[in-house]
């Protein structure tokens, strides 16, 4: 069997030697041979092949050119597996030229497997195997778009999709070939074959792209899943544009590993809530008391409210090893609080990382939403939320009348959380509100350039060092979480008024940060860890 | 300081302003160009002033200018007397200006993954916040990396300007050199279309005579550099690369090739008991001070770049132009396998008697640091002492300067103190 990546590799050539050529989709549990052979910043995937060819498995390769890394994991694996052909493609999709060239390559394609495998190329048997082109989905669907998708995670968002799914990414078009032509000229009927693969929908490293407009102007589009890949950086410049189309998308970011991500489940979710209106918005419909849990990766918060949407009790407390006892412990200290038993509760929703966890909770919604509801019933003019929690930070847009439009979240990286400021802090040898309050009484403007937390954390070290005053150390510390934050605005493009929520809120430092950054002042609310508790109560009376 | 001016009107949404503030400190740095630092030769100070031209001609006059990548070919642009930009020399000024990083922030802010070259982010970003004017026209090849086709068909979407893309073939063979030479012919039609011009052929052919003469005087400078120690620093081994691409087939790279081929005969003979002799692969994170701080105490020499040695250096045939081109191209080190790049490597070291080699993993690029294992085993396999830095050209926020310091330290403790 020959293994290939790519959709513009010419797979069915190989049926004309009595051979199959299957398109492989390797994940890695780890990357220790990859990285032995080639650096870790290369593209995710390409490091996954890497190791699945190195673990064994794969004797016979064929790549196309088709990116950077790839090429280079070619060039490695050259040395390594029996047969490894690396096919020279066009970037060119449209032109005649390019046609020409691409098909003298699959001749030489031919001829080297000759050599190699001793076998003659059978005309007959390719044109055989070649595929029938596919109908398209006519009814409406998301679409999971941009960078190749591992087969777990896209079996995972089929099933977290409440409409049928269309793969969209750059393998993910299935090939289909009409009229094949009667001849038994190999040359004319590879030139047929070029361009029937170079014609195919334009992955990003192709020159024309214009038939990608396609995919999003399908009226049965109802919403992108879009997935990148760590360092493959193609298509977060398509993502770019999309968002500016109105078309309802969301992006994903993976490293080719099979791991459930909870980050990622909560931005699927989140768009699915979106894709979904609610009914009856405004209507309660529960009386009597409901409760919102807030279980995140520091503190679980609970929310408990009367049948006139009055907060009557409420309790943080360290989320510990197991989510679901950090939930308990919430609820019977609120719960003790407001002189209450858990039966008096009606209906209890969930939010936050360990949302699912909590099995008495009667509907987990993602914090994004809860977010949304709190932040909206404590002050409807807000148009953005930003919010930084233990170990991701949000921005989240909202209309005028609390639907959330657009969100994005800070990526695997701990910088720009609360995560990065804990780690500060102890390298520092202080507290969390010694920290907030020294960040305010800064002299010297420090700035703290690295972007990664470890290297964040070696630069704080190297400053105390040099003697520089710790006050300032802290405030080029909030600048950085500032300016990941701005990032994260800007790509959202929010408007204020802006209200924080989060633990982080509470760090004075961070704040002014953040308003300078924005012009802006940001609404704070007494006690803005509880804005997720709060709206996932809210949902409770929905 | 005028750095953080630019800055400031960026953040302020002024760049106009931003704008006649870089050309204003460029003019000025120009003229203190003008009168030369006297540790330099005659050749580096003549390289510093054309290189400040380079950069400032596109800012001054945008009518005139293209954005282009690295590779794209001088001898085409320069037969049109057109001021090329091009993105990686540009960004490194801006990170000379101390302004970089608002364009990066700008690129990342406005979608550019993090994980995108930071030069192309850089230029990217001083594009769309609207530094840098519209130029005439886009144009650049498919290699050296990935980054080229994403980075110039956003500018040209930004700019809404005419691209021009050169496909270029991965395999050097019969049939990539026609392909290339026809999109070469049909990139000087474009050129000629948008600038309002004719095609001249003869102008292309005195462009690569001047270029021939060039690259005759390079390779007389490279077998001289065999013996003598011609004095360096990474800044200028990065300057080297415009003369070598995007101006060459100019008066003044040939220019810059004779006077450094003059200036080197006068250099003293190599002392191999005084000094260690450096090989850099990649780009060169100039604006690093412990980096800048190996080569200046004068016990390690920074001999040559690998950027600085893409191209064999033989005569492009004169008669036949465009397939000159397009072979040049396609034989470019950074063009396909990354053994091509190896070899060349390795025979430059062993031709120039090396004492180590430093590859920079640079941020972003896969390309390069996709084969820096593969370089590695390949050079030390054949004697070569090599340390791989991971870091970047322009983006002092992805190198960690205390593990670096640490690398150069044990490098240096390996290579043995020259005396």
């Amino acid at each position: 069997m020959i293994a290939s990546v790519c959709k513009y590799t010419p797979d069915e050539l190989f049926a004309g030697f009595g051979e199959s050529c299957q398109r492989i989709n390797p994940t890695a549990l780890a990357f220790d041979l990859s990285d032995q052979y080639t650096h870790p910043n290369l593209c995710s995937f390409a490091k996954a092949l890497l190791q699945s060819c190195l673990q064994g498995g794969v004797e016979e390769l064929l790549l196309t050119e088709c990116c950077d890394s790839l090429r280079r994991v070619g060039d490695v694996l050259k040395q390594k597996l029996k047969f490894v052909y690396l096919l020279d493609l066009p970037h060119d999709n449209n032109g005649v030229c390019a046609v020409d060239l691409y098909a003298g390559r699959l001749l030489d394609l031919i001829y080297a497997y000759e050599t190699y495998s001793g076998e003659k190329f059978d005309i007959a048997a390719f044109k055989a195997a070649l595929p029938q082109a596919k109908e398209t989905i006519s009814q409406p669907y998301i679409s999971i778009m941009g960078a190749r998708i591992n087969d777990e995670l896209y079996h995972s968002i089929a099933k977290m999709a409440k409409l049928p799914v269309k793969t969209d990414t750059c393998t993910g078009v299935s090939k289909g070939f009409t009229q094949v032509p009667k001849t038994e000229d190999l040359q004319q009927l590879m030139r047929w074959y070029a361009h029937a693969l170079l014609r195919q929908n334009a992955c990003l490293r192709m020159e024309n792209i214009a038939d990608r407009n396609q995919i999003w102007n399908d009226p049965h589009l109802k919403g992108v899943i879009y997935h990148t890949v760590k360092f493959c950086d193609f298509y977060g410049f398509e993502y770019a544009k999309i968002r500016n189309k109105g078309v309802p998308i969301v992006k994903i970011e993976t490293e080719y590993t099979p791991t459930s991500d909870g980050q990622i489940r909560t931005r699927i979710e989140a768009f699915m809530e979106g894709l979904t209106p609610q009914k009856q918005k405004s209507h309660s419909i529960v009386t009597g008391y409901t409760a919102g849990m807030d279980s995140g990766s520091t503190s679980t918060n609970v929310v408990i409210l009367d049948k006139d949407c009055q907060i009557v009790s409420y309790a943080i407390v360290p989320t510990g090893a197991r989510s679901l006892d950090g939930a308990y412990r919430a609820l019977e200290q609120a719960l003790q609080k407001a002189g209450l038993k858990k039966e008096d509760i009606n209906r209890i929703v969930s939010t936050g990382y360990g949302r699912i966890s909590i099995n008495f909770a009667d509907q987990d919604v993602t914090e994004i939403t809860c977010h949304a509801k709190g932040v909206y019933f404590l002050d409807s003019s807000v148009r953005t939320i930003i919010d930084i929690g233990g170990q991701d930070s949000k921005v989240i847009r909202l209309d005028e009348e609390g639907n959330v439009t657009d969100f994005v979240m800070n990526d695997k990286c701990a910088a720009g959380t609360g995560r990065f400021l804990d780690m500060m802090a102890r390298t520092l040898e202080m507290d969390l509100g010694v920290m907030s309050k020294l960040g305010l009484q800064w002299n010297e403007e420090i700035v703290i350039s690295s972007m990664c937390t470890v290297f964040a954390e070696s630069e704080v070290i190297s400053l105390i060092a040099q003697n520089k005053e710790i006050p300032d150390i802290v405030h080029g510390l909030n600048q950085s979480v500032a300016s990941k934050i701005y990032a994260l605005v800007k790509r959202v493009q929010g408007v204020g008024p802006y209200m924080m929520t989060g633990g982080v809120a509470n760090n004075k430092g961070v704040v002014r940060a953040i308003e300078e950054k924005l012009g802006q002042p940001l609404l704070i609310w007494q006690i803005p860890d509880l804005c997720g508790a709060l709206g996932a109560a809210l949902l409770a009376k929905e | 300081m005028l750095g953080q001016m630019i800055e400031d009107r960026i953040e302020d949404h002024n760049p106009e302003s931003a704008l006649a503030w870089l050309k204003r400190g460029y003019r000025l740095n120009r003229i203190k160009l003008a009168v030369g630092r006297r540790d330099y030769l005659p050749s580096q100070n003549y390289l510093s002033k054309i290189c400040m031209d380079a950069i400032l001609n596109p800012l001054v006059h945008p009518e005139r200018s293209c954005i282009v990548n690295i590779f794209m070919p001088g001898e085409v642009l320069q037969s049109f007397s057109l001021y090329p930009q091009f993105c990686e020399a540009f960004a490194c000024y801006l990170n000379g200006t101390k302004c970089e990083r608002v364009f990066i922030d700008w690129a990342e802010a406005n979608g550019v993954p993090e994980t995108f070259c930071s030069y192309h982010k850089t230029l990217i970003g001083a594009a769309e916040a609207g530094l840098l004017p519209k130029p005439r026209f886009i144009a650049s090849t498919t290699m050296a990396c990935d980054a080229n086709i994403n980075t110039f068909r956003r500018l040209s979407e930004h700019y809404d300007c005419p691209l021009f893309i050169i496909d270029t073939p991965t395999t050097y063979d019969v049939e990539a050199v026609s392909y290339l030479a026809d999109q070469l012919r049909a990139l000087v039609d474009f050129i000629a279309q948008n600038l309002h011009e004719k095609p001249d052929l003869e102008k292309l052919i005195a462009s690569i005579r001047r270029a021939n003469r060039a690259n005759a005087l390079y390779r007389q400078f490279l077998e001289t550099l065999q013996t003598k120690e011609y004095p360096n620093n990474m800044t200028l081994e990065m300057y080297r690369i415009i003369p070598l691409q995007s101006l060459l087939g100019s008066r003044q790279s040939t220019e810059y090739f004779r006077l450094s081929a003059q200036d080197i005969k006068q250099c003293p003979d190599v002392d191999r008991t005084k000094t260690k002799r450096i090989l850099w692969m990649h780009t060169l994170p100039f604006y690093q001070p412990w980096l800048k701080n190996f080569f200046a105490d004068g016990k390690y020499n920074l001999v040559l770049c690998d950027l600085n040695f893409v191209n064999p250096l033989e005569p492009l045939d004169e008669a036949h132009p465009y397939e000159a081109i397009a072979k040049k191209l396609l034989t470019n080190t950074f063009n396909g396998r990354f053994e091509n790049r190896i070899q060349a490597v390795l025979q430059m070291a062993q031709n120039l008697e090396v004492d180590g080699v430093i590859q920079l993993c640079h941020w972003g690029c896969k390309q390069s640091s996709g084969g820096a294992f593969l370089a590695k085993n390949a050079l030390e396999e054949n004697g070569f002492p090599v340390l791989v830095l991971d870091g970047d050209g322009i983006d002092g926020r992805n190198l960690n300067e205390g593990q670096l310091r640490t690398r150069i330290e044990a490098f240096k403790e390996m290579l043995g103190v020259a005396r």
